[in-house]
């Protein structure tokens, strides 16, 4: 498509616009829904931007207006007052279905149609878009493919003979069928179980690290909003926002009691689930290889004032500590020192993993410390309690600074 | 005169008078289910509508056959609109009353699903609703075919087509020669087009739904 400069009238043009579309932000700028028959507004005036290529959690207990207030992005309810833009563009300057179609919908329980086949759910819209057979169906077995699901096995069976989980799979992909440049997922793992749902959490965060949609992700279970939400909205009633900040900041400095309670307890706990073993700082144990000289390592063991040395093999993987006592008079190589000794590490955990789990696997593993290992199982650091409290502080406390920081820009002029 | 031999001396007859009765009941149950399904299409969202529907037509239940027929007499005179009109408007009751209670019975998350993904009013109702309440619809085809079978029947006392022409002139003619066998030959005559009308329907009814509905995992 040659660059043009007229501007996109409709979401279909944007979505148009690009090979692969990434997120688009959208704005909702004073709404209010007013629902008659009931007294006070279900939205009441209601202002937020929600940035391009983001997942943002609309959280807040059921009746607060956080699925209404979704449902008015893409037109199944009409705003009683406000504005919405869509990539800068006015949701009520575009007709309703047209909108819809490039606005990506998972709702609870897939919604998928039981008398079509896998294939024909996913083909939905880009047959209402009068794409050709060949592109749908080639589309219908890339998407398969995307979420997980064999094409050649999946495409000619019945929603009824998927479990709960391949049903919201292929519920996503009918929702990315015509790569939307924004999706609305209303509690879409909510009736699942929590292995299943877990499971789809990680999934739809390795397909948005692929695909950088915008995604409104309405719920009211908390875990899951921390863990999805690159910011969360807290909701009140009447979708009122009472803190709309990143899952770090809602913990670390909840905006008042409301958020507290309905965060919950365990905060630390929460933030251990949150943070990745890799974006804190790691123990830097001693190094050596087999072939190293015994007399070398204790040298350096003694430089560092560190009891323990860790081995690695050529490829830098950890194969198991040696302590300053086993060196102690040895002669020869590293490698001489464990003919017959199967204390090999058995326990490793990846940088990929969370803090919470790098704890149960300290429990578990019965050691002070573990290695902590990147790609190919390459040796990055290790990981202890102490460095797990460490980290956890260190979030608090950055925290803390910020909060001041924006105190004192929000008071210019007042002398501290 | 056996039953045999009063088929076989007149068989042209009966032959043309069964293919009477099954031709006026497919055209009467066609017509009914037309109007009776494009109704309940029209009704099932208001509850109003519905029940005011549902009441006009249970109403016309309610009126004996006999009595009915012997008033459509008078706007219509004799033969086949009388009958054609009786039957279809019992007809009309199972097959509104099946719409709408198919329809209204499609899960209503499927409908929001429909509509968010971007479907037309008409595209939600041809493409999810109507072949959602298919099988439901079927079913009250169904029953209304057995009903109009029997209603056909007494057509015949308004000088209406089909098979009742043999039961009415048997009952007439009680004692009379061949007066039995004229009874027995309309009844089971009725009765077998009924059995053949309701396995065709459920022929229909199996190609016509998706398997996907008809699995229950």
């Amino acid at each position: 498509m040659p660059e043009s400069t007229e501007t996109p009238q409709s979401l279909a043009e944007l979505a148009a616009d690009g090979e692969r579309t990434g997120g688009v932000p959208i704005e909702l700028i004073d709404v209010v829904k007013r629902f008659s028959g009931t007294k006070g507004a279900a939205v009441d005036d209601l202002t937020m931007t929600i940035p391009a290529g983001e997942i943002v959690v609309l959280l807040g207990p059921s009746g607060c207006g956080k699925t209404t207030t979704m449902r008015m992005i893409n037109r199944l309810i009409e705003p009683t007052s406000g504005r919405i833009l869509i990539g800068g563009l006015d949701a009520r300057a575009q007709k309703p279905d047209e909108l819809r179609r490039h606005i990506g919908y998972v709702i609870q329980q897939a919604g998928l149609f039981p008398h079509l086949t896998v294939g024909s759910n996913i083909a939905q819209v880009p047959q209402m878009l009068g794409w050709e057979k060949d592109r749908i169906s080639a589309r219908v077995d890339e998407l398969l493919e995307l979420v997980g699901l064999a094409p050649d096995e999946f495409r000619d069976r019945y929603p009824r003979q998927l479990s709960g989980g391949q049903q919201q799979r292929v519920g996503v992909a009918r929702a990315l069928a015509a790569d939307p440049p924004v999706m609305l997922m209303d509690e879409p793992f909510g009736a699942l179980d929590p292995i299943t749902r877990e499971n789809l959490q990680d999934e739809l965060l390795r397909l948005q690290d692929e695909l950088s949609k915008t995604i409104v992700f309405v719920t009211h279970d908390v875990d899951e909003a921390l863990k999805l939400g690159d910011r969360i909205a807290i909701l009140g009633t009447g979708s009122k926002i009472v803190q709309y900040a990143t899952a770090e900041e809602i913990l670390t400095n909840p905006a008042d009691s409301y958020v507290e309670q309905f965060i919950g307890g365990e905060s630390a706990m929460k933030l251990l689930k949150l943070t990745r073993v890799s974006d804190v700082a790691l123990e830097q144990a001693v190094r050596a290889t087999e072939a190293d000289s015994a007399a070398d390592v204790r040298r350096k063991l003694e430089e560092a004032e560190s009891d323990w040395v860790i081995v690695l093999d050529a490829q830098d993987r950890p194969l198991r500590w040696e302590s300053l006592a086993d060196l102690e008079g040895a002669t020869g190589t590293i490698g001489d020192l464990t003919a017959g000794e199967d204390d090999l590490f058995d326990t490793v955990i990846s940088g990929r993993a969370t803090l919470q789990e790098a704890v149960e696997a300290l429990l578990n593993a019965e050691a002070e410390v573990v290695p902590v290992v990147g790609r190919r199982r390459r040796y990055v650091g290790a990981v202890t309690l102490s460095t797990v409290q460490q980290a956890i502080a260190e979030i608090k406390e950055r925290e803390r600074r910020q909060r001041k920081q924006r105190a004192a820009e929000a008071q210019p002029g007042v002398a501290v | 005169m056996t039953l045999w031999e009063y088929i076989a001396s007149r068989s042209d007859m009966l032959a043309f008078q069964t293919l009477q009765h099954a031709s006026m009941i497919a055209q009467c149950v066609l017509i009914a289910t037309l109007i009776g399904v494009a109704l309940g299409i029209a009704v099932y969202r208001n509850e109003r509508a519905t029940a005011l529907a549902t009441g006009t037509t249970s109403l016309i239940f309610t009126i004996p056959s006999l009595a009915l027929l012997g008033l459509l007499v008078v706007p219509l005179g004799l033969g086949v609109w009388p009958s054609v009109t009786a039957i279809t408007l019992y007809a009309l009751l199972p097959i509104l009353r099946n719409t709408i209670v198919g329809l209204t019975g499609v899960d209503s998350s499927l409908v929001d699903a429909a509509r968010g993904i971007g479907m037309s009013r008409t595209r939600v109702l041809t493409r999810v609703q109507l072949p959602l309440a298919w099988p439901v619809i079927l079913s009250g085809v169904r029953t209304a075919t057995q009903l109009a079978m029997g209603i056909g029947a007494i057509a015949a006392f308004v000088s209406g087509p089909g098979l009742g022409d043999q039961i009415f002139s048997g009952l007439a003619r009680v004692g009379a020669a061949n007066a039995l066998n004229a009874t027995l030959v309309g009844v089971i005559g009725i009765v077998v087009l009924a059995l053949i009308f309701d396995a065709v329907l459920v022929l229909v009814g199996k190609l016509t739904t998706s398997r996907g509905i008809r699995i229950h995992a």
